[in-house]
């Protein structure tokens, strides 16, 4: 591990092995906040900011924290980190807090974020960490961004709020994609696609 | 020993994050209540008709038990009563509870007009039963003559003449029922709002009130 560059740590996340578009995780978030581009920039920030604060807490605390009790450790360091969040959208940014609802408290349990704490921060440095928090948030948003994208553009014919098609077709816009069937296709698509330029 | 040293690193850990949570919560609670109030307030100027008063410090609880119940903002210009706004929620949004602010023209036992509907809260289905929001449907509820008789708006399927706004049958219904609760609530307690802010010595306990917003607030 240690011997790969640490960049590395950080792109892996962002193509290789991106959270939600290779590995498949956090679907149900996936499904919920990306009926907007907004949503799904707001829910990828959240991530991020996630992910790569309880990376970082996690790995600087790791060589005094006993095996037995690191998990519900790792749980406490995330709920701290996730609440944070939450207050301070709910401050700055509460339309985009209402939009999110539940979402963001429900960051706690994604298993990206416990996933990442207990595979890769628990056993690596404090900048590797970070590195790989950044990079595995950052892809998951950037997965987010692509689906909602695809939705928000045909389901309502904007893209962050802003009409693309013009009023014609936003009032007659493809009405399955901002349903949740909606983000099974798109998603589906997309995985789709992806595997098959891998393969190539 | 073991023992000893989970305890500590958990305690440790624990009031490290507490302390943090602590500090968070301290400087967003200011902003929290701030933006409450203002959505408060933006409604307020949204849909009331013209006033010169304070319609939140004349705000009036139905039921100070009851944070769902709707809240009266009185809108008087020069001592005369103009109309009202009146915050109401509906139980039976697609997602949870469809709060709507809705301005009304008019004193409460004479010819009422709906002016204006602006939602305050709701988490209906993005690009769906958020359209309600839009002008498609929430223009229906524009300068609309309240019947006399007291007959509830609908939607169409319902027998009404409100366009549910499509694929969203639940939201437009909600939506409406906001709107019939409001008519109601200013028409049968408008009188008593009245009244209290005039007199607010025999007035209700305003604490319960204002925490009763809160609640709804959030619901």
């Amino acid at each position: 591990m240690a011997s790969t560059p640490l960049i590395k740590e950080f792109t892996k996340g962002l193509v290789s092995q991106n959270t939600l578009l290779v590995l498949l995780l956090g679907m149900c978030p996936a499904l919920a906040t990306t009926t907007s581009l907004t949503n799904a920039v707001g829910m990828g920030a959240a991530v991020i900011f996630v992910a790569t604060m309880s990376n970082i807490a996690v790995s600087a605390i790791r060589k005094i924290v006993p095996d037995e009790v690191r998990i519900p450790i790792f749980v406490l360091l995330i709920a701290s980190f996730v609440t944070v969040v939450d207050l301070s959208m709910k401050a700055w940014m509460p339309g985009l807090s209402k939009s999110l609802g539940l979402f963001i408290p429900l960051i706690v349990v994604n298993c990206i974020i416990l996933a990442r704490a207990e595979a890769f921060a628990y056993k690596n440095g404090v900048i590797r960490s970070a590195l790989d928090g950044l990079g595995s948030g950052t892809g998951y948003a950037l997965g987010l961004i692509l689906v909602s994208f695809f939705r928000e553009l045909l389901g309502n014919g904007t893209l962050f709020n802003v009409s693309v098609f013009g009023e014609a077709f936003k009032n007659n816009a493809v009405l399955v994609m901002i349903l949740p069937p909606g983000a099974f296709l798109t998603l589906g698509l997309i995985i789709a696609t992806i595997n098959k330029i891998r393969r190539v | 020993m073991k023992e000893a040293k989970y305890l500590i690193v958990l305690t440790g850990v624990a009031v490290v994050c507490a302390a943090l949570l602590a500090y968070v919560y301290k400087v967003t609670a200011g902003p929290i209540e701030m933006s409450k109030n203002a959505a408060i307030n933006e409604g307020i100027q949204a849909v009331a008709p013209e006033f010169d008063n304070d319609p939140v410090s004349m705000m009036y609880l139905i039921d100070g038990q009851d944070p769902l119940s709707p809240v009266i903002y009185p809108a008087t210009r020069g001592g005369v009563v103009v109309g009202a706004a009146v915050k109401t929620v509906s139980k039976k949004g697609y997602a949870g509870n469809v709060v709507v602010m809705v301005g009304l023209e008019g004193a409460p036992d004479g010819q009422l007009r709906v002016l204006s509907t602006t939602v305050v809260d709701m988490k209906e289905t993005p690009g769906l039963g958020t359209k309600a929001k839009e002008p498609g449907f929430a223009g229906q509820f524009q300068q609309l003559s309240v019947p006399p008789d007291g007959a509830l708006f609908k939607v169409k399927k319902d027998g009404g003449s409100i366009n549910a706004i499509a694929g969203a049958t639940i939201t437009s219904r909600a939506f409406t029922e906001c709107v019939n609760v409001a008519v109601k609530a200013w028409r049968e307690h408008g009188a008593a709002a009245l009244k209290a802010a005039a007199d607010p010595a025999n007035a209700e306990p305003v604490n319960s009130g204002a925490d009763a917003v809160k609640g709804g607030a959030n619901g």
